[in-house]
């Protein structure tokens, strides 16, 4: 039985040390409906200031696998990201319902520390969003503020090589990183991201700002985390959906009686069977570009 | 949405459905010029499969323009990829029709029952093949997802005929060389009629699979 993620709990599966240090894992062999469930969402739906922006989502996310959330604009994919390390908290207006379980603890139960909670979880945004420091002190910064800070420097090199940027930046990690390509400034949040050993990773459109070689970078890091961590991304891009995703949702609005509109998750299956043999009529008009 | 896109799926499948047709006529033409030996039908069938095959060197670079540009996917993935496998079979069932026509010879006439049975024979395939690729080819147009039993039954059909074609020719106790000589590229007509059967079967399990996704097809070889 998994410990609830408490700053002074011990530390959940996933979360130990040896996760950084690369220990393989047996999960990534298994079928996915084998694999560890890592967050289990149940009627999990998110009202804005009374509104409802999200409702109903059932969804099971697996360890060391991708899953992408794809779905026109609006449909909640954002929403939905932020539940899963309560980034939604930092939204006053925003209100949670359902349950989230996070390895089988209530995410939002009263136990439950956020500040912590985003330490095991990840997040790494559209836009890019290096501090105007050093390479060295952006990745730093996460271990620094949570006291980790023993063999902080290997801490830093190994959080860059995962991120695959050492190589690029080794020389000058005392320079500053606003002065890093685009597809640069992204590995360096993700490094960033890493740093903290969390188990998680979401990713809310990582690729959108970036031109198609630090994409394929990017994707290609998706690739490599997914034996050590569970990654969760959010793309318009259903090509990127398809070419990094083990399980693709697929999430859309629906019209109210009263012109309400509500984001819903339609359909959540492997990406092979989304993108061949879609269960759902509205999976396939999006996915084959008919959207209305 | 994507209009240009569904313009280019309408035309790979217009196209399909015409080379579809064009091979149904080869097939039939192939049988008359096979047992009426008649020479505008051989010129008939070899014109057919000329077109038949501008067809599929179109269809090919469709494909091939399709996914490189289009990068379809889920029902207009299965499209393309039951397109191309079509394309592949209507050739082959085409290729198969000039191979029987060029077959085409008189049988040495000794009046036996032999010839008759075989010529028969020979007949009833290729008018039952003709008739499988159009209705093949009538299944793939509409999205019929329920004709591939009708054509396996059909099949079995004409592989019966196939079979007292071979087992008349292996009965044989006329030793005359001309009349074994015919029997033999009679046996091979009766071959290559047969495996035409086979590619209507394999348009139709496509066009299950195009509309369904899913696969019923059993892999032929490449005759
Ligand atoms: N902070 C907020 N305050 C109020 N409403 C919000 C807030 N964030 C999102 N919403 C609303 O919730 C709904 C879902 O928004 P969300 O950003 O999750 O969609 P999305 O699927 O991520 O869209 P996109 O693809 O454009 O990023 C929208 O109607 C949006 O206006
Ligand atoms: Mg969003």
């Amino acid at each position: 039985m998994d410990a609830p993620p408490t700053t002074t709990g011990t530390q959940p599966r996933g979360l130990q040390p040896e996760t950084m240090a690369g220990a393989s894992n047996e999960s990534i062999e298994l079928p996915m409906d084998q694999r560890e469930v890592v967050f289990d969402c149940r009627e999990l739906g998110v009202r804005y200031a009374g509104v409802r922006a999200l409702r109903d989502v059932d969804l099971n996310i697996h360890r060391n696998t991708v899953t992408a959330l794809i779905g026109p604009s609006g449909c909640g994919k954002s929403t939905f990201l932020r539940c899963l390390n309560r980034m939604n908290d930092l939204i006053p207006s925003a209100v949670v319902d359902g349950a989230c379980l996070y390895h089988d603890e209530d995410l939002y139960g009263p136990q439950i520390d956020a500040i912590e909670v985003r330490k095991r979880i990840g997040m790494v945004f559209q836009k890019p969003n290096p501090f105007p420091k050093s390479i060295y002190d952006n990745v730093a910064f996460g271990p620094r503020v949570l006291g980790m800070k023993d063999g902080l420097d290997d801490r830093i090199e190994q959080a860059l090589r995962r991120a695959a940027l050492w190589d690029e930046v080794k020389d000058r990690l005392r320079q500053g990183a606003l002065g890093l390509s685009g597809g640069q400034q992204q590995r360096l949040c993700i490094a960033r991201a890493l740093a903290v050993e969390p188990d998680v990773i979401l990713m809310d459109e990582p690729c959108s700002a970036l031109d198609p070689i630090s994409t394929a970078a990017i994707e290609d890091l998706m690739t490599d985390l997914k034996s050590e961590y569970t990654v969760v991304i959010v793309t318009h891009n259903m090509q990127q959906a398809a070419r990094v995703a083990d399980m693709t949702a697929f999430f859309s609005v629906d019209q109210g009686e009263t012109g309400t509109r509500c984001g819903v998750l339609i359909e959540v299956d492997s990406t092979e069977k989304i993108f061949t043999k879609p269960s759902n009529e509205r999976t396939e008009a999006y996915v084959t570009g008919r959207f209305g | 949405m994507r209009v240009g896109f569904q313009d280019e799926l309408d035309e790979l499948c217009n196209g399909i459905q015409a080379e579809g047709r064009l091979t149904a006529i080869a097939v039939s033409e192939a049988t008359r010029a096979l047992v009426d030996w008649s020479v505008q039908a051989f010129d008939a069938t070899l014109a057919a499969e000329s077109e038949v095959k501008l067809h599929y060197n179109e269809t090919e670079v469709r494909v091939e323009t399709l996914l490189a540009r289009q990068a379809p996917v889920a029902g207009d993935l299965r499209t393309v990829l039951a397109a191309l496998h079509i394309n592949r079979s209507l050739e082959r069932a085409a290729h198969n029709a000039a191979r029987v026509a060029h077959l085409a010879t008189p049988p040495p006439r000794r009046a036996l029952v032999e010839e008759a049975v075989i010529t028969d024979a020979l007949r009833a395939m290729g008018d039952r093949g003709a008739e499988m690729v159009r209705t093949a080819i009538d299944t793939f147009e509409r999205r019929d997802a329920n004709a591939a039993r009708l054509l396996s039954a059909l099949d079995e059909l004409v592989d019966r005929e196939n079979e007292k074609i071979a087992d008349t020719i292996l009965t044989m106790e006329n030793n005359d060389p001309e009349l074994r000589k015919w029997a033999a590229r009679m046996l091979f007509a009766g071959r290559w009629l047969e495996r035409v059967g086979d590619h209507a079967v394999n348009v139709a399990e496509r066009t299950t699979y195009m509309v369904t996704g899913e696969s019923t097809a059993t892999p032929s070889g490449p005759t």
